[in-house]
């Protein structure tokens, strides 16, 4: 069966164009958007700025830093800022550990009572190990992080140039070790808001009719809910006996639903945004693609939808990111927030603006805290703006 | 229209703002008193008989007056304390005690006058203390008066067959309103009928204070006496449908008719069998239970201050307390009350020692936060603040308004003797010891306050109190290995409850280290608001927690009876029965020097068992501007405003 | 007429969400531990029983549930557990015009700060003012109000000396918190206001008011402003939200007897019915709010419909 002469040459035609489509290199919409924000200085200044406050809150425990909760009340008590280092005394402790531990081979065969006695006293020491004392009870990978500490920089510590705090702790410490906490939450709560929102108001958006307006009005009904009095409801709710304990059990912590809390809430606006990008999104070609080739509904809304609001579920994160971190702060201002020996920035500066009076202010206990705080939200919110512009078409070319 | 509006809309905007702003600066503003301080926080009430805590003791005082009144009063000890005394400085101006101690008659001064000008008489002090009593009060505090010959029994509606009784029928004039009562009938209750229970909870909830009382479903049969006959008659406070009284009429087969069941508002023990009545107008008496030393003072506390009766009929219980409405007996009048903001109190003219009251207006503030109350003091803003923050005191000490003293009040941690391993006494004792209070005191709360080695604080007159041991990390260890826990090896975390306040997570974090430290023992910290705190303190749900106690008069019976077993206070769940007896026999000692023995033995079983963990003693701290005069440092930390003075203040103007 | 078949729906939906805010407060509330007659004294079990028995306690969970509700649409909430002289309504009806005035205050303050310094940066396109005025807008949404607080109460009231460190009152005791309050509102509606204005003065119709001789500030203000307007108040909305949860600290600091004080203590006291009561004000509050926003959107702009 022979092909028509008019066909082959428009076969022949088409074929071309392919070859000459394949050819072009194609820039996607990320590259596109990564180019742009790297021209953006002060957004490329601030991702800079953010990626060494989280590497630093990262590698916190490495660092030759003081204790963050070891207090010498008597000594040490809310010195100023100074340059004299400090020295932990683990070294000692390890070696007077080790010589009993060689006291303890040498007799091992002499005298098995003495041996006994050696070795329960070892055991003690391992008990009240310095670690113990120094670190909230440190996971193990932490642990094995202040270790490497130890071994790298041994007793060396890094003089208290933010000054110390009024249980004679130094706020350096304090502030690295609370970026941990507060950085956590913004992000986690943050990854959470964007699961609940990014589904939420892709489905209710791909359904539509009656099914995306019930959902959207319980979206609306939920921004008439003032959530700070939920949140104080379910903190106290949740340091009830009967709540805790079995939490307990299965290793969740306060803290932890208080990320999953602060991110139940930060939600909504996620899925309304969502929700209008799909709704514009889901009568294009390619949905009516994915369709006829047989996909099922959830997945064109989490393979065929969701990726293509990516962009502007990326601008909102930056954006909720330091909403979070800052709601996270206003509650540990409550006094709601995470609680003692936990640390974060929140707790920090809500201790610092106890001691500014007239009398005295103790300038130390804010200006790092609240400083290191401003830095961080002023760097996401510029970021934010950046990746905004960078991924809005309108500004292609501006 | 619409388009009118669109065109129109961003000066609409502003009009609306600017109309707003307008509103919102032009809210009332007050003329400034002569004397403001700050009382830490918003007044629950200023009704004398529901109130509780120190900030509405400072209300009340100004606006009432009992009997007697706690003052500063003879020399200062060697710390610079004026002792305080109950004396009849006040609406009595003379009391006599019977020789066995137990009779009190107060005679009422003859100027004693209300704001309204009726005059204050003992029929207004019998009224009031009823009312007090009252089981519909419900006072918090009722039980300070539960001294007085069969109060208790009134105020608990603890009945037994045989007691006279009074019954209040539904016939209240204002609906929903105590007062005025309905019809009062007296008689006496001859027969009690209630439905059998397998376990008598009524029995076990009648421990301590207040008592179980008679109370749910009972009819009771009385039988009123009217020259020589005699009619008897059945009573409910239930609804006649009420299902159970149904049934138990029913089920009833004794000799009394109860086919006229009748419902009515209370049954309660009579009142004129309790040992409080006014003699003649300006005569009042009370029979006491036993002889009870300290009875005086508790006449002085604000509890037991007097209302004016025919205002709150007037305007019920609540708004009785309202500016414009509130008759008062006291040195001050309420002008102006703000929420959370102030109280406005002038002075009140009709008052029989107006003469001697300086001051013509104060202003009551609630400040909660104590670094904004200390700069508002600094800014003048404040003439006297009552708390100072910690971190400040080293530098506040120094100047010559800071009045600090020693006063009756112990900060110590409770210890739950029901959870392993803290039943044990051992493990208890070594915690104590392990414990640094001389830098808890020195380091944290800076105010000068004293460790404690004992409950009670030093300064009650005639008591030596005991004694728990030093700062004593051997002593401690050698303990804790007796116990079996030698370096803290086997002993399960201990967490520490804490409420969200001051200081406490502070002195936590530091028992914490010092736990850690010294004993090897793991600790955890558990903070919880108020609210939540106080509950999870009465159902025993922690290992150990925070407490203060501030003694409610001068006498170690105040810190000591809280701890007899299931006492409501107790909240450790330590029984002690030869400690309960001993408290129980210092009641009827009248020799206060044997009296004070059995405390200081009582106090000694205390402090060997140590459910709790004194850590130290209160100090009073006070910053009060130089130009205020008559603000003395005393052992109770009562500053009764209408002995201040600011002398410059009318003099010179 | 459009306006009032919205009006209505609203209405319906913020009864709807009323009754949801009801029910699950009231449950959660009872659920937590701690009841409102908690002190550092015990109560006997007797007075206890009493004070349950006068607030009506002790009835069924249901039967309690349907009076409260039943009191709470004829707009009584009962008499507060813990401000024992007052009644809910009584409570609320003084903390609300204060709570009012300061957030009126504070969003006016934001609004004209805000863009005001937004018209200039967007007219003095990177020029010094306009990055000046976007850093310190930046600054304003990125400090958090407290710190910012604390930061001005050192500077004014400690070094200067202008106003008095906290109370409520008179003018100068207002002007500090109302602009703590909406120094971050003031950032954002500024950044909003440039992004606007930029984009009208863009336009066509610009450049011809510029043609027919318009004097530059009559064409800023009369249609570059009206393009930015749209913006901010869209962000007017959640914006009203933020002033609420912010009072609730700046109250706190600056002791202002306001509802945001009130909610907080009844919320930690256990003061199951001022707790609600306030609860249902904000929440009618908010609502209320959002929908007058989204009416004066239709307004200023004819492509919006209320739907």
């Amino acid at each position: 069966m022979s092909i028509p002469d008019h066909h082959q040459s428009e076969l022949e035609r088409l074929t071309k164009i392919l070859e000459q489509a394949r050819g072009v290199q194609g820039v996607s919409l990320w590259a596109d958007a990564w180019k742009r924000l790297k021209r953006n200085k002060a957004a490329m200044f601030s991702l800079w700025i953010l990626v060494g406050i989280v590497t630093l809150a990262l590698l916190t425990p490495v660092l030759p830093l003081q204790s963050p909760i070891y207090q010498d009340v008597k000594n040490r008590e809310l010195l100023p800022p100074q340059g004299e280092s400090f020295l932990f005394d683990i070294q000692a402790y390890e070696a007077e550990t080790t010589l009993l531990e060689k006291q303890a081979s040498a007799v091992q065969s002499k005298d098995t009572d003495e041996y006994a006695r050696l070795r329960l006293r070892i055991e003690e020491r391992e008990q009240t190990h310095p670690i113990e004392l120094y670190w909230n009870n440190p996971g193990i990978f932490v642990k094995s992080m202040i270790k490497i500490r130890l071994v790298i920089f041994g007793d060396y510590c890094f003089p208290s140039v933010f000054g110390t705090d009024k249980l004679g702790r130094d706020v350096l410490s304090r502030v690295f070790w609370g970026s941990r906490v507060s950085l956590a939450c913004g992000f986690i709560a943050t990854f959470v808001s964007l699961l609940i929102g990014v589904s939420y108001g892709a489905i209710s958006g791909y359904m539509g009719g009656w099914v995306d307006n019930i959902m959207m009005r319980i979206v609306d009904v939920f921004y008439s809910i003032p959530f700070i009095f939920i949140v104080i409801f379910i903190m106290s709710f949740l340091s009830s006996p009967g709540i805790r304990e079995p939490l307990d059990n299965y290793g969740i912590e306060q803290i932890h639903v208080f990320f999953l809390l602060i991110g139940a809430i930060y939600w909504l606006t996620m899925a309304r945004v969502v929700r209008g990008q799909v709704i514009s999104l889901k009568n294009e070609q390619f949905i009516e693609a994915a369709k006829t080739i047989g996909a099922t509904r959830m997945q064109i809304v989490f393979r065929h939808l969701v990726p293509n609001v990516m962009g502007i579920v990326i601008v909102y994160l930056t954006l909720t990111i330091p909403a979070v971190i800052r709601f996270e702060a206003f509650l540990s201002f409550l006094g709601l927030g995470v609680n003692a020996p936990d640390i974060s920035w929140g707790l920090l500066v809500n201790e610092g603006v106890q001691v500014i009076t007239i009398v005295k202010s103790y300038w130390w206990m804010i200006v790092f805290s609240g400083m290191a705080l401003a830095m961080t939200l002023f760097a996401l919110n510029f970021l934010g703006d950046g990746v905004r512009d960078a991924l809005d078409p309108k500004l292609k070319n501006k | 229209m619409v388009h009118l509006l669109r065109r129109y809309f961003p000066f609409l905007l502003i009009l609306v703002a600017a109309l707003s702003a307008v509103w919102a600066v032009s809210l009332g503003t007050l003329p400034p008193a002569e004397f403001v301080f700050n009382n830490g926080t918003e007044v629950k009430t200023i009704d004398p008989a529901k109130a509780t805590g120190v900030p509405e003791g400072r209300v009340i005082n100004a606006l009432y007056e009992g009997l007697l009144r706690s003052v500063p009063d003879g020399e200062p000890d060697e710390l610079g304390r004026t002792p305080t005394k109950p004396k009849p400085v006040a609406m009595a101006d003379a009391y006599n005690v019977s020789d066995d101690g137990t009779v009190y008659t107060f005679h009422i001064r003859e100027s004693a006058k209300w704001s309204n000008g009726d005059p204050v008489t003992a029929v207004d002090f019998a009224w009031s203390w009823m009312r007090f009593l009252h089981p519909e009060t419900a006072s918090e505090y009722n039980y300070q008066l539960f001294y007085a010959k069969n109060a208790s029994k009134f105020a608990s509606v603890d009945l037994q067959e045989g007691d006279p009784v009074e019954i209040e029928m539904k016939d209240r004039p204002v609906a929903g309103q105590m007062f005025p009562r309905g019809t009062v009938q007296r008689g006496k209750l001859i027969s009690l009928i209630q439905p059998h229970t397998d376990q008598d909870h009524a029995g076990e909830a009648g421990q301590g204070h207040g008592g179980g009382g008679t109370s749910g479903v009972a009819i009771f049969v009385v039988e009123f006496q009217e020259g020589d006959n005699s009619t008897t008659a059945a009573f409910t406070t239930q609804r006649i449908e009420n299902e159970e009284i149904k049934s138990l009429v029913k089920s009833y087969q004794g000799e009394y008719d109860l086919t006229d069941l009748k419902s009515v508002e209370h049954v309660l023990f009579d009142f004129e069998h309790v040992g409080i009545r006014a003699i003649s107008r300006n005569e009042f008496e009370v029979e006491l239970n036993s002889p009870t030393p300290y009875f005086p003072e508790l006449v002085a506390f604000y509890p037991l201050h007097p209302v004016h009766r025919a205002s709150l009929e007037e305007h019920g219980d609540r708004e009785f307390t309202k500016p414009g409405k509130i008759v008062g007996n006291g040195p001050f009048l309420l002008r102006e009350r703000r929420i959370r903001d102030r109280l406005r109190l002038v002075k009140n003219d009709t008052y029989w020692n107006a003469e001697n009251v300086h001051l013509n207006s104060v202003d009551v503030l609630a400040i909660q936060s104590e670094t904004t109350s200390l700069n508002m003091y600094l800014n003048g803003q404040l003439d006297w603040d009552t708390k100072p923050p910690n971190t400040l005191i080293p530098l506040l000490k120094e100047r010559d308004d800071f009045v600090s003293t020693p006063f009756l009040a112990c900060y110590f941690y409770r210890v739950n003797t029901s959870k392993p391993p803290l039943d044990n006494p051992l493990v208890r004792k070594a915690l104590n010891m392990a414990i640094d209070k001389q830098t808890i005191v020195d380091s944290i709360v800076k105010g000068g306050q004293v460790p404690a080695r004992s409950f009670v604080p030093p300064g009650m007159n005639g008591y030596q109190s005991a004694y728990c041991g030093e700062y004593d990390v051997e002593q401690a260890k050698l303990l804790l290995a007796e116990a079996g826990y030698p370096n803290g090896k086997g002993l399960p975390t201990i967490e520490i409850l804490y409420n969200t306040a001051d200081s406490h997570r502070d002195i936590a974090e530091v028992i914490q280290q010092d736990w850690k430290k010294n004993l090897g023992v793991d600790v955890s910290l558990r903070n919880l608001e108020w609210g939540t705190f106080l509950d999870t303190l009465r159902i025993g749900d922690y290992m150990v927690s925070r407490s203060g106690w501030i003694g409610d008069y001068a006498d170690p019976n105040t810190f000591l009876d809280m701890f007899v077993t299931d006492g409501p206070n107790n909240q450790t769940k330590w029984s002690n029965a030869f400690y309960d007896e001993g408290i129980e026999k210092a009641k009827y000692e009248s020799d206060p020097v044997d009296r004070m023995a059995i405390f200081k033995e009582m106090e000694q079983t205390l402090m060997d068992e140590q459910p709790i963990i004194p850590i130290y003693f209160y100090v009073s701290l006070n910053m009060v501007n130089t130009r205020v005069k008559g603000f003395t440092a005393n052992l109770q930390d009562v500053h009764p405003l209408h002995l201040l003075s600011i002398p410059s203040a009318g003099a010179e103007e | 007429m459009n306006v009032f078949i919205f009006l209505l729906k609203r209405f319906g939906l913020m009864i709807v969400t009323v009754w949801i805010v009801f029910t699950v407060s009231f449950f959660l509330m009872r659920q937590i531990p701690g009841g409102p007659f908690n002190g550092e004294r015990v109560l006997s079990e007797a007075v206890r029983a009493r004070l349950e028995a006068r607030y009506n306690l002790d009835a069924p969970i249901s039967e309690q549930y349907f009076t409260h509700l039943y009191n709470t649409i004829q707009l009584d909430f009962g008499p507060s557990f813990k401000m024992q002289d007052f009644t809910v309504n009584e409570v609320l009806a003084q903390g609300f015009p204060v709570s009012a005035a300061l957030g009126i205050l504070g969003m006016v303050f934001a609004v004209t700060i805000g863009m005001t310094s937004g018209v200039i940066s967007a007219v003095h396109r990177n020029s010094v003012y306009d990055y000046s005025f976007m850093l310190l807008a930046t600054l304003g949404i990125a400090i958090p109000n407290f710190v910012l607080a604390a930061m001005l109460i050192v500077i004014f009231v400690f070094n200067l000396q202008l106003f008095p460190a906290a109370g409520w009152g008179d003018i100068s005791q207002i002007i500090l918190p109302a602009f703590c309050l909406g120094a971050p509102f003031a950032g954002y509606i500024a950044r909003l206001t440039r992004t606007g204005m930029l984009e009208v003065l863009g336009n066509d119709y610009i450049r011809t008011a510029y043609a027919k001789g318009l004097s530059p500030g009559t064409v800023v203000l009369k249609h570059g402003l009206r393009g930015a307007l749209l913006p901010v108040v869209s962000y007017l909305g959640p914006a009203i939200a933020g002033i609420l949860t912010g009072s609730l600290v700046l109250e706190r600091i600056f002791v202002i007897p306001g509802m945001g004080s009130h909610f907080i203590e009844a919320a930690i006291q256990r003061d199951y019915t001022l707790a609600m009561g306030a609860l249902l004000t904000y929440t009618v509050l908010l609502f209320v709010m959002n929908t007058l926003v989204d009416l004066a959107y239709s307004i200023i702009d004819p492509r919006v419909r209320l739907e």
